[in-house]
């Protein structure tokens, strides 16, 4: 039995061969995009699975308090202060191991470079299974030792054979390699997409180059800062998220409870997951999710549409059936197999291109994605059978229903009972790539226009150093002071260069410390949040920041500038946004105005305002506005080189130069500011192009579909069109009557999809405070083209139709 | 084996309404050889389909071996039909992708019938109608008079006690047409009930009776003396 139905479909298949490519490339692009992106979530989620004991290793999982306005909701870190307590108290726990990473100059025989160098404790090592080259799990038990990946050994000494060897972090303090492990692999969450984890040193030693206290602190929690538990396989992590409840609400102040709410366990697996959520800001799995379900939408609709038409062309075959003792469920039956054969060609189609898209994936992001076919069988079956089923069971259910005799007689053909829902399922293919081509040219509008706005700072022109003073010794600001005046008379006297400023952001970076300020002294209830930034004074001419009222500050009047150490009044400038906030009219107003920075009543510091200067926006790439005042910080670490326009090429050399002179045993660190909002900004262009990729793609889809159908429908016409023309329609007229049975559906498609387009991307326009004013415009060029489009297509079939000679479209049935 | 009694049809469509039968009285009996005959458009198609169980009567009651069923759901009257009755269209009605001896299996195929069983059967009706050496033809390669062969081969495969054909010459030249009239002839023969559409008085004289229709009605039903 099934072998008939099989045997009829391939049949049938062979018979309208266009139809048949048309429906297997369609679906076959559906389930690519679709089997791709499961596969990539898969991938993503499953990390980490090669370390011994995985199933038995945790990470502390820090929930954020609500209040404090994260981007994201928690993060997978935790406070360095529970390890030590958990080793403590839970004498159950096997292991407990912190990891920081820290990025310092590496000097080998002389030369220097910056490393990420992950300090853990030395119980990491067994916990992480990781296999040993040379030296073995007890490598970081001198506070002195390194443990360094095969490929970081080759790259740093020149061969994976370097334990033994010296190295001096920070230009101070040497260390010595006492293990060289293999590379740990790509699918781990040690590796990245921010780095690769390729060197390790004991916790403890982080102590000779930051304010890291090995008992732990409080509020050290970010990307990268994770702790890690094994447990013995009876335990699992029911049992520890109790424990850690129960440490959490008897260790953690009411202070810093407010910061974290709550801790629990999360499996290592999701370790790289937790990651990607957090680095992605909008989690993008559910965006990459939504896509991949609109285009197999498209597909399954193009498939469901052609092969609804189709079966109308077959309701004979039905009739003889039915007039033969076959049940409607029999009927059902095959033409259900047929369908699930059509997705079963499409689904060894897309599983070829995914064998060549993989490789070439996995080469452009550094993933090791694989494609295992035997644990992946259940879900590809089940997928296949799925989508033949999706897709089969609305024309088998249409060409069933007929009655015997009124199958043998045809009626269905000229029925219009379909035409609804035909023109349903055209129009929300339609509508599908329509809001998809909306959404790309409104995100890259407003992507350009972005790039554009951010000419508010003149980040063509300007140079950025990092890591100035990062050897030096803090305290001793004098000194620091003396260096950075040194370098900034230095750069200055290069040619190109114009001005050069001092401070401890630069434009579009990420973080920004904030500080509550008050207008009351000891007032701890009307507080508002200002972000401070400390520069040097020259900042305002490197970056064009204009002064809107008061004067400009200056290093040489004492209370411009800060001292950490010493309590007094600090002499400040607001931005615009400040004042808004602070509740403050007019620049001038501003002027004297003191603040004060609060903690628990006490005043920490008293601010009085001497001027008021227009920086709209700051941090991010996406022109957000934020209150900001400026104060003299003498210990900044970033510099901003301002040069002539134009002369960027020849300008590093310089600087280096002047670099080596001060600072000769310290690598340089730097790039244009162009790059840091380039880097930034990409998570916006990489939105773009995936957006771009899914639409065009969805494109290709729909207009196939229309393509066929319409051949499909112009078929049917032959007759009639023959006819009219005989009649004396001319071949305009009868191009306009096909074009109009297909611009029903279209247009309405048009109208419903620009809506939603105009909801969507009101919401990614959001992310900007300079939103670009013609998307309405937009959104309304990118209908008019999916409509011109979808004439073109159903126009070339009509155009052929109609210039037919009559004779040879009568004689056609 | 059936009884109609004031059997009627009435097709609606949006303007108008056609009475295609009204108040039809006839009994058929096993074994019998009906001819119907009328002009074009009376009622004969409309007749031989409900009888078929291919269409549902308006009115009036249908007794099939004494079973009144003009009010069964098709699911019903298709178990029904696949028992006991087998058909021959005018247009033969074959599957273009099917060949030959796929087409004739077609019958057999929602019977559960084991397959070996299928073919032996399917093997033998070919045999009997000669057209054991076109087995793997398509329908396209066949001439009209091969074709209906094939279409009768169909309906006489299952066994099947009723076997209805309309106009089953209508499509074949004369010799066609008479080596099919044998055909069914020997069927009759053999213990077949058959009922049969035509306008050729010359094969209805194969019939045993001949039952002549006017809009809708019943003229005359006349039993030729054996
Ligand atoms: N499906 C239908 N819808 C409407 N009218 C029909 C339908 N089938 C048949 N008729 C009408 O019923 C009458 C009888 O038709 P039919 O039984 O096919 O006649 P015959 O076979 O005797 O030529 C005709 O007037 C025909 O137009
Ligand atoms: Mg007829």
């Amino acid at each position: 039995m099934y072998w008939n139905y099989l045997k009829i479909a391939l049949r049938n298949l062979r018979k309208n061969k266009l139809f048949a490519v048309i429906n297997i490339i369609g679906l076959a692009i559906g389930l690519t995009i679709y089997v791709f992106v499961s596969l990539l979530i898969e991938y993503e989620k499953n990390h980490d699975l090669f370390f011994e004991n995985n199933e038995n290793i945790y990470t502390i999982m820090s929930v954020f308090n609500s209040g404090m306005d994260l981007p994201f909701d928690q993060m997978n870190s935790a406070s360095s202060a529970y390890a030590p307590i958990i080793d403590a108290e839970l004498a159950d726990v096997e292991s407990v191991a912190r990891t920081r990473s820290a990025k310092l100059t590496v000097n080998i025989n002389g030369n220097s470079q910056f490393e990420r160098i992950t300090f853990a404790d030395p119980v990491l090592l067994n916990i992480f299974s990781f296999e040993y080259l040379y030296g073995d799990r007890k490598a970081l038990e001198n506070p002195d030792a390194l443990v360094v990946t095969e490929a970081a050994a080759i790259r740093l000494f020149g061969t994976a054979d370097a334990v033994g060897q010296v190295v001096l972090l920070n230009n101070q303090e040497s260390f010595q390699v006492t293990a060289i492990i293999k590379d740990i692999p790509l699918n781990s969450h040690f590796n990245t997409t921010s780095g690769k984890t390729q060197i390790f040193a004991p916790i403890g030693s982080l102590q000779l180059f930051t304010d890291f206290d090995f008992n732990g602190r409080w509020r050290d929690i970010w990307n990268g800062n994770i702790t890690y538990i094994q447990l013995p396989s009876n335990l699992d992590s029911d049992w520890l998220d109790i424990q850690l409840e129960s440490i959490y609400q008897r260790h953690v102040s009411d202070y810093n409870k407010g910061l974290v709410s709550s801790i629990h366990a999360q499996p290592l697996w999701r370790a790289n997951y937790s990651n990607w959520e957090t680095v992605g800001g909008v989690s993008i799995d559910l965006v990459f999710s939504v896509l991949s379900l609109l285009i197999i939408t498209i597909a399954c609709i193009n498939y469901t549409n052609l092969a609804a038409a189709q079966s109308l062309g077959r309701s004979r075959e039905v009739g003889i059936r039915k007039t033969m003792g076959a049940s409607r469920t029999e009927l059902l039956c095959q033409f259900l197999v047929e369908s699930i054969l059509v997705s079963a060609v499409a689904m060894i189609i897309a599983i070829t291109i995914l064998e060549l898209i993989i490789p070439l994936f996995n080469n452009a992001t550094n993933k090791v994605m694989q494609f295992k076919y035997l644990e992946t069988m259940p879900w590809l079956l089940g997928t296949t059978l799925a989508a033949g089923l999706v897709t089969g069971i609305y024309p088998s259910w249409l060409i069933t229903k007929v009655t015997p005799i009124d199958a043998l007689r045809d009626v269905a053909r000229k029925g219009k009972y379909s035409t609804a829902i035909r023109e349903f399922m055209i129009g929300l293919q339609f509508s599908i790539s329509t809001f998809l081509i909306a959404a790309v040219v409104v995100v890259y509008a407003q992507n350009e226009k972005a790039k554009e706005d951010n000419h508010l700072f003149p980040r063509q022109e300007v140079y950025v150093l990092n890591n100035i003073n990062s050897n030096e010794d803090k305290d001793n600001v004098d000194l620091l002071q003396l260096k950075l005046d040194l370098l900034q008379n230095e750069l200055n006297a290069i040619p190109n260069v114009k001005k050069v400023a001092f401070s401890n952001l630069v434009p579009y970076s990420n973080s920004y410390p904030t500080q509550v300020i008050s207008t009351v002294a000891g007032d701890t209830t009307n507080t508002v949040k200002i972000n401070q930034l400390g520069i040097t004074p020259s900042f305002f001419d490197v970056y064009d920041i204009p002064l809107l009222a008061g004067r400009h500050l200056n290093g040489n009047i004492s209370n411009d500038k800060y001292h950490y150490n010493v309590s007094k009044t600090l002499n400040i400038i607001l931005n615009d946004q400040a004042l808004d906030k602070l509740g403050i009219e007019t620049p001038e107003q501003a002027i004297n105005t003191r603040l004060y920075s609060t903690k628990k009543r006490t005043v920490l510091r008293e601010y009085v305002v001497v001027g008021v200067a227009s920086m709209p926006s700051f941090i991010g790439v996406t022109g957000e506005k934020t209150a900001w005042f400026f104060y003299v910080d003498p210990t900044s670490s970033l510099g901003s080189i301002r040069f002539m326009d134009g002369s960027d090429a020849a300008i590093v050399d310089d600087i280096k130069s002047v670099w080596k002179k001060i600072f000769p045993a310290e690598p340089m660190e730097g790039e244009f500011l162009s790059g840091i909002f380039n880097e930034n900004f990409k998570f916006f262009v990489f939105l773009n192009a995936i957006l771009a990729g899914f639409s065009l793609i969805a494109l290709i889809i729909a207009m196939v579909g229309l393509f066929g159908l319409s051949a499909f429908i112009a078929a049917q016409r032959t007759k009639e069109v023959g006819m009219r023309k005989v009649l004396g329609a001319s071949s305009i007229q009868i191009s306009k009557l096909l074009i109009w049975q297909f611009s029903k559906p279209v247009l309405w498609a048009v109208v419903s999809a620009l809506m939603f387009a105009f909801f969507a991307s009101n919401k990614y326009l959001q992310y900007f405070s300079d939103r670009i004013e013609y998307s309405i415009l937009l959104l309304l060029l990118a209908g008019i083209f999916s409509v011109v489009l979808g004439w073109i297509t159903v126009g070339a079939h009509a155009y052929k139709l109609a210039r037919e000679n009559p004779i040879i479209a009568l004689r056609h049935e | 084996m059936l009884k109609l009694h004031n059997l009627s049809k009435v097709y609606r469509t949006e303007e108008v309404e056609t009475v295609a039968l009204n108040g039809v009285d006839i009994e058929i009996q096993r074994g019998d050889f009906v001819a119907m005959m009328g002009p074009s458009g009376c009622g004969k198609s409309t007749l031989l389909n409900i009888i078929g169980m291919l269409d549902n009567p308006t009115g009036g009651d249908y007794f099939f071996f004494d079973e009144n069923i003009a009010n069964y759901s098709e699911s019903k009257l298709s178990e029904l039909r696949k028992k006991n009755i087998g058909f021959i269209f005018q247009s033969f009605n074959l599957i273009d992708e099917l060949n030959v001896q796929e087409n004739i299996e077609l019958a057999l195929l929602y019977h559960k019938i084991p397959s070996g069983e299928r073919k032996r059967r399917v093997a033998e009706v070919m045999d009997r109608m000669g057209i054991a050496h076109r087995a793997k033809h398509m329908p396209g390669q066949l001439s009209g008079g091969q074709q209906q062969r094939v279409a009768v081969a169909r309906a006489v495969v299952g066994d099947q006690p009723l076997i209805l054909a309309d106009e089953p010459t209508g499509n074949l030249d004369s010799a066609h047409g008479q080596e099919v009239m044998e055909l069914l002839q020997s069927l009759n023969a053999e213990g077949t009930t058959i009922v049969m559409v035509t306008h050729s008085p010359s094969h209805a004289d194969y019939a045993k009776r001949t039952i002549n229709l006017l809009d809708g009605h019943l003229v005359t039903d006349n039993i030729r003396a054996a």
